[in-house]
């Protein structure tokens, strides 16, 4: 195929530097290649680069905007390549890419492998693509897909329903704190195997075992991953973690619940609401496509339908 | 402000007199938001641990792809006749 795809530097690619963005692993290269790449690789796609959005992706956590990432999105936007493959759980990229005229489609939770991509929060990492046109997305999707998704049945035309209209209000105001419990939450748990033992940054001097795992990680890390450790720590620790992360939890399936699929096909956000809509469809595990004017989300395993003129 | 020296423990982490001080402002504006959690009454709903609330699919434990010691040293930041280096961690 005549694409060229770029890739997050979480994604490994054998014998090629895979520094997540983190001082951490910036002497680090990846020992075998990722699915998608195995992928992309047998299906003729060159790989063309390699762009970091931000310390394990965590800067877009606490805002939706940073300049590592915006400087990244319009790196690619001057490229040559077609699309990026990366991991956007907190959903600031996608929000960027509309803001910069791009398209980002995110596949539903498990529908392209995860084998070879740097873990991050468990419960929401997912590879999807950054892209310039939709077509050429989806068919980069279709080739690093495991499986066909399940048919799903579309009538003569697609029902679009608001986001006002499918998810009830309450929830609209506490998707940023779900997001960060949860996302700090299994960010600390991820990074816990940086310890400057098998790989990774080592500091230069240490006393003891427990001053070179210490040491090693306030070196290494960044403010943001620090913060997500700090917080992550804090919600998973045995006081808090009933009122937060279990708490979170509940209230993501309260949301899922509360999603209405029952009278349309896929529920929309304008650009102006969207900076809760890419958290909702990570929350909930559902396939959605984000374009310069708005983000779609539509039903479980039914990413088919993003594919249609909306 | 809060105490965050607990959970810098827990994480593994010894920060500097000023960089605690400007994560712990960062700690608590994030963690205050938090409240707004009470918001929402959750007694009678089980937590979503994953969205795919279907069972993992086994294959047999047999040994598809291999990769060699001397390939997985290469990251090691210390290593010595073919195993990695680390620090003395009993005390004999």
């Amino acid at each position: 195929m005549k694409y060229s795809v770029q890739l997050e530097e979480t994604i490994m690619q054998k014998g090629i530097p895979g520094a997540a963005g983190s001082k951490m692993l910036e002497n680090f290269i990846a020992v075998f290649d990722a699915t998608v790449v195995t992928l992309l690789m047998s299906a003729d796609i060159k790989i063309t680069g390699r762009l970091s959005f931000g310390e394990f992706g965590a800067p877009g956590l606490f805002s939706d905007q940073c300049d590592a990432l915006t400087a990244a999105v319009s790196s690619f936007a001057n490229s040559s390549a077609d699309a990026v493959l990366c991991n956007d759980y907190t959903g600031a990229i996608c929000t960027e890419a509309g803001r910069q005229g791009l398209y980002y489609i995110h596949p539903a939770y498990g529908t392209v492998s995860r084998y070879g991509l740097i873990p991050a929060v468990t419960s929401i990492d997912q590879i999807g693509i950054l892209c310039k046109d939709k077509k050429t997305g989806f068919e980069i999707f279709d080739i690093i897909k495991q499986e066909d998704s399940q048919p799903c049945v579309r009538g003569q035309t697609l029902s679009c329903v608001p986001m006002t209209h499918a998810c009830p209000q309450p929830y609209y105001d506490v998707y940023p704190q779900i997001m960060q419990i949860l996302c700090c939450g299994e960010l600390a748990n991820n990074i816990s195997r940086y310890d400057g033992i098998k790989f990774g940054y080592r500091a230069k001097d240490y006393s003891s075992l427990d001053e070179l795992y210490t040491k090693s990680r306030t070196e290494a890390f960044g403010e943001d991953i620090k913060l997500a450790a700090l917080i992550g720590a804090m919600v998973l620790s045995e006081d808090n973690y009933m009122p937060y992360y279990d708490k979170a939890m509940r209230l993501r399936r309260l949301i899922k619940n509360s999603l209405d699929f029952s009278d349309c096909d896929v529920i929309t956000a304008t650009a102006e609401q969207t900076s809760s809509f890419p958290a909702l469809s990570r929350l909930c595990g559902l396939p959605s496509l984000t374009t310069p004017s708005a983000t779609y989300i539509a039903n479980s395993e039914c990413e088919d339908l993003l594919r249609y003129d909306l | 402000m809060s105490d965050i020296s607990k959970f810098e423990r827990m994480a593994m982490l010894s920060l500097a007199d000023t960089e605690r001080d400007v994560l712990c402002k960062r700690f608590d504006a994030v963690s205050s938001s938090f409240a707004k959690l009470d918001e929402f009454d959750t007694s009678d709903v089980l937590p979503l641990i994953s969205v795919l609330e279907a069972k993992n699919i086994m294959r047999e434990d047999i040994t598809e792809k291999i990769i060699s010691r001397e390939e997985l040293l290469k990251n090691a930041p210390e290593q010595q006749d073919g195993y990695i280096r680390v620090p003395a961690s009993i005390d004999i």
